[in-house]
């Protein structure tokens, strides 16, 4: 019907892909079914709206409540064999622990350095030396996983250094950051601990200091090669021979005008007429299409690079291409990006063209380039994904009736004469 | 979402719903209980088969096979090389500009029908969208049901009643469920059994289904009144949102139309009051891209509509109040405000509101609203009747928006005016009539040339300020909700033309509109939790 849209309701609830379960409060009774190896995430129960004065309503709240407090008041238990214990490093704004263990968390956090990077030199211990980065030390922390100490002076009786509170840790990590040159702040390690306890995998982008590397060649399309073999085939010649030019045909009244009065033999023709708007393609651009100047305050950079959780190709010496790139913008000192910012943020990308048997929204809607902002207002975090489509690419005129314009007996070359 | 891409004969929104509702229907209806024959809705495929309101003649198919094909072939071949049909109509649709409301209205009945069937142009006045005015009226006067074709407005209204007596229904039930529990806990152990199982229904709530898709059990019988043609959430309705509601039949009430009952009422004769009205960039495709349409200026103004003079006359009505036709360009043309008798000069109101740090921009980012209660120094109507030496400006509202409008309707989308969803424009595969819009169109201007790095540049900016995320993050919302994809247009907007005294001759439309680039970005939101795998 026309315009339906006006009276579209929501067909069960929200839209699926809206429904974050860890946005509300949950039913603590479900931990209770939730043993197990195969978990499966309850789906939303049914909410009642205002008091009924029943037993069974208030029942079943108190249930609710007392699931919640057992939860809650699970008691938790460092062993002290499992804690790691690691040293701050004023220096380099870092921090260390020999041989870490007892989380599995160290498998995809901290790192090695090399005779030539450790900021303590070679000494025997080198290489059981792990270090961790700001956003990290912060993180494990917090959780309990690390015991993080100052460094050993003369003072200290029993030859470790002060326990470092997390106060302190926040203070050394994030509020020295400018004196020391990092460039980790609030918002930055409220993405990072959002996504690691959401389970991915967090490294630092090569972007997180300053502008990066220049954009590789898997940033762009490939070209294909062009041989002569290859144009003799494509027919494209005959296109010369058959294709008679009938626009000429037309009885051009006025040549400035797009559609001039005159005969026209098919939609195609018409709408190819039309074609007017210059339009960006992201399959032709070889080189930075805005004048991507130097690099200044207000460009946006990629920020994190995010593996998944289940991802099988990450290892610490050898990452693999990540599964999401995530830029980070404070949503109080910034607008909405302009062009040339999300162009040259975009530049960075790699370039993913959509599968040609896709249909045609799930084509638009992939585009060819994509990047996740994580806009953080005060700790509040949305992830937005930005996909660099192109309309033009996919031209609805070509697809719109399949049978009356394809077959003209005798005429032109092939489909593929036309030329694209 | 109605996935349909049509066939021939695909039958309405009704019939649809009736589709999806009779499967699962059938197991639990009585066999004996025959439902009223389903009238068959228009035609949509055959009414829109043409997708812009120009005749396309092909010529017939050639098989090598049938040498009569050959024949038929020339004959028609050379009967168009003699007396070539045009695809332009004869008569060019007639509309007419009508500066108060900023559109062009076209009144012919026959014009209207065209413009609409042909791609979906325009919005009737009286109606939702499609002109069906004449057609509710001679309804309401016969007093009968919808004969051959049911307009969407009635539709609409009998959804929406059937819904509101379901949503009373269940909210009795509801209450009555209520009642008997707590009569029960107050009784005593009258009903233990059927406590039990309300009990432990009711823990058991992980695998409650919201959606009524499937039939749900019910515990009052009152219930099974409900069950005519619909589905009934499970017994512990909520206020949620009805969505079993949507596979009501809205035709079962309709008394079905018997063909004798039609003949004995004599048809009513009214006048059309409706009229067609396109909107200012609609109008512009219609006369300039395509040359179908004329649009004539009111009568005291000399006829002059070259597409150059249409382009300055609705780019200075794409504000409000309209501009001036231009003199060089020192500065924007301010209209003057006038309240409690102090003038408050605009310019100083909008460095105002400019100059707050969280401004939110309204979409068209115009600060030339008047404030004022007292009336403006009446604007004289005056439409620029010499040709005007310099171009619109190059960031006028009107010509971002043609300059996006044009761009979709030239890659085959039908595309329509957003204002429903807070949106610049909604796109359409092939129609409203044929499938939800699943585009949704914001236009944002961007100055990357270099000339508006430049002093003079920042000064001549139409939009000054930028949107902030909150506005961003609303309308994303918005979009999700109705099911839509949220596509940002950024319009790279030329630096202005220089004057070299030249006149600019009608070509010139087409390469202004060669300068403009535009580029696409679809927005999305990414849930952290549904990506890990």
């Amino acid at each position: 019907m026309a315009d339906a849209d006006e009276d579209v309701m929501p067909r069960s609830g929200a839209p699926i892909e809206d429904i974050d379960l860890s946005e509300e409060v949950q039913d603590f009774r479900f931990l209770a079914t939730a043993t197990g190896n195969d978990v499966k995430i309850p789906k939303r129960g049914e909410k009642d709206f205002e008091p009924h004065a029943t037993a069974l309503q208030s029942n079943t709240l108190a249930a609710s409540r007392q699931a919640m407090h057992n939860a809650l008041s699970f008691e938790r238990i460092h062993p002290l064999k499992l804690t790691a214990q690691a040293t701050f490093h004023p220096e380099s704004n870092m921090a260390y622990a020999y041989n870490p263990k007892g989380s599995p968390l160290f498998v995809r956090m901290g790192q090695v350095f090399t005779k030539g990077e450790d900021p303590i030199g070679e000494d025997g211990l080198r290489g059981q030396r792990m270090w961790f980065l700001p956003e990290e030390v912060i993180y494990l922390v917090e959780r309990g996983t690390i015991d993080l100490r100052w460094p050993v002076t003369e003072d200290d009786e029993d030859g470790q250094g002060l326990p470092m509170s997390l106060q302190a840790a926040y203070a050394m990590f994030l509020g020295e950051h400018q004196a020391l040159g990092g460039a980790l702040t609030f918002e930055r390690y409220s993405v990072f601990s959002g996504l690691k306890r959401a389970g991915y995998t967090v490294l630092r982008a090569s972007s997180f200091a300053g502008p990066g590397p220049a954009p590789t060649p898997d940033c762009y399309p490939q070209i294909p090669q062009r041989t002569w073999q290859a144009g003799l085939l494509s027919l494209a010649w005959l296109k010369t021979i058959f294709i008679s030019s009938h626009k000429e045909d037309d009885s051009i009244s006025n040549p400035a005008l797009p559609v001039p009065p005159g005969l026209y033999r098919n939609y195609v023709d018409i709408y190819r007429r039309l074609a007017l708007i210059q339009w960006h393609d992201p399959t032709t651009s070889l080189a930075p299409t805005c004048p991507l100047a130097t690099a200044s305050d207000n460009d946006i950079r990629v920020t994190w690079e995010v593996w998944k959780p289940g991802s099988s190709t990450f290892k610490k010496s050898d990452h693999g291409p990540p599964d999401f790139r995530i830029a980070v913008i404070d949503a109080r000192d910034t607008m909405v990006p302009s062009l040339q910012q999300l162009s040259s943020l975009l530049e960075t990308e790699k370039y993913e063209p959509p599968k040609t048997e896709d249909q045609l929204y799930q084509k638009l809607k992939h585009g060819y380039k994509n990047v996740i902002l994580a806009v953080v207002d005060q700790g509040v975090v949305s992830y937005l994904r930005i996909f660099d489509a192109a309309f033009g690419r996919e031209k609805l005129y070509e697809r719109m009736d399949s049978g009356a314009g394809a077959k003209r007996g005798g005429r032109g070359g092939r489909g593929r004469g036309r030329g694209r | 979402m109605a996935e349909v891409q049509a066939p021939t004969g695909q039958p309405t929104e009704e019939a649809i719903q009736n589709n999806n509702a009779e499967p699962t229907t059938a197991p639990q209806e009585p066999p004996k209980q025959k439902r009223p024959p389903r009238k068959r809705g228009p035609n949509y495929a055959q009414i829109h088969s043409k997708p812009l309101p120009l005749t396309v003649y092909p010529l017939p198919a050639f098989h090598p096979s049938n040498p009569i094909s050959l024949l038929r072939l020339c004959y028609v071949y050379i009967s168009q090389i003699l007396s070539p049909p045009s695809s332009h109509p004869a008569r060019l649709y007639i509309g007419h500009f009508d500066p108060d409301s900023r559109s062009i209205h076209v009144t012919d009945p026959a014009h209207v029908r065209a413009l609409w069937e042909m791609g979906f142009f325009g919005k009737a006045s009286l109606s939702r969208s499609e002109p069906t005015w004449l057609e509710r009226e001679k309804t309401k006067l016969r007093d009968v049901a919808s004969g051959g074709r049911t307009a969407a407005e009635i539709v609409t209204k009998q959804r929406r009643e059937d819904r509101r007596l379901f949503k009373l229904e269940r909210a009795r039930v509801e209450r009555e469920r209520i009642d008997q529990q707590r009569a029960v806990e107050l009784g005593g152990v009258a009903n233990d059994g059927a406590n039990h199982d309300e009990e432990s229904r009711l823990l058991i709530q992980p695998d409650a289904q919201p959606s009524g898709d499937t039939p749900g059990r019910t515990t009052v019988g009152a219930l099974e009144s409900l069950e005519k043609n619909q589905h009934v959430t499970e017994s512990p309705a909520t206020p949620e949102l009805p969505n079993g509601v949507g596979q009501v039949v809205p035709n079962t009430d309709l008394p079905t139309v018997e063909a004798e009952e039609v003949l004995d009422i004599p048809e009513p004769i009214i006048e059309n009051q409706e009229h067609l009205q396109l909107t200012l960039e609609e109008a512009f495709f219609l006369s300039f891209a395509l040359g179908v349409l004329e649009i004539k200026l009111p009568t005291n103004q000399p006829q002059s509509t070259s597409p150059l003079d249409l382009l300055h006359l609705f780019a200075n009505h794409s504000t409000f109040p309209p501009s001036q036709p231009q003199k060089p360009r020192a500065k924007t043309p301010i209209p003057s405000l006038a309240i409690n008798n102090h003038h408050l000069h605009a310019r100083a109101v909008s460095h105002a509101i400019a100059a707050a740090p969280l401004v939110k921009d309204p979409t068209e980012s115009s600060l030339r609203v008047p404030l004022t209660a007292k009336a403006l120094t009446p604007q004289p109507q005056t439409l620029p009747s010499a040709h005007p030496q310099l171009p619109p400006a190059p960031d006028s509202t009107f010509l971002l928006n043609y300059v996006v409008y044009h761009h979709f309707r030239s890659l085959g989308w039908v595309v329509r005016p957003g204002l429903k969803f807070g949106a610049d424009y909604m796109l359409y595969n092939r129609g409203p009539v044929f499938s939800h819009a699943e585009f949704a169109v914001i236009i944002m201007p961007a100055y990357t040339d270099a000339y508006w790095s430049t002093a003079a540049g920042i000064r001549e900016r139409r939009v000054k300020g930028e949107k902030d995320w909150w506005w961003l993050h609303c309308v994303n919302r918005v979009q999700g909700q109705v099911k839509k994809t949220m596509v940002l247009v950024y319009v790279d907007v030329p630096a202005p033309l220089s004057l070299d005294g030249q006149r600019f001759q009608e070509e010139d439309v087409t390469a202004l509109l060669r300068r403009y680039k535009v580029r696409e970005f679809v927005v999305r939101r990414w849930a952290m939790n549904r990506s890990r795998d």
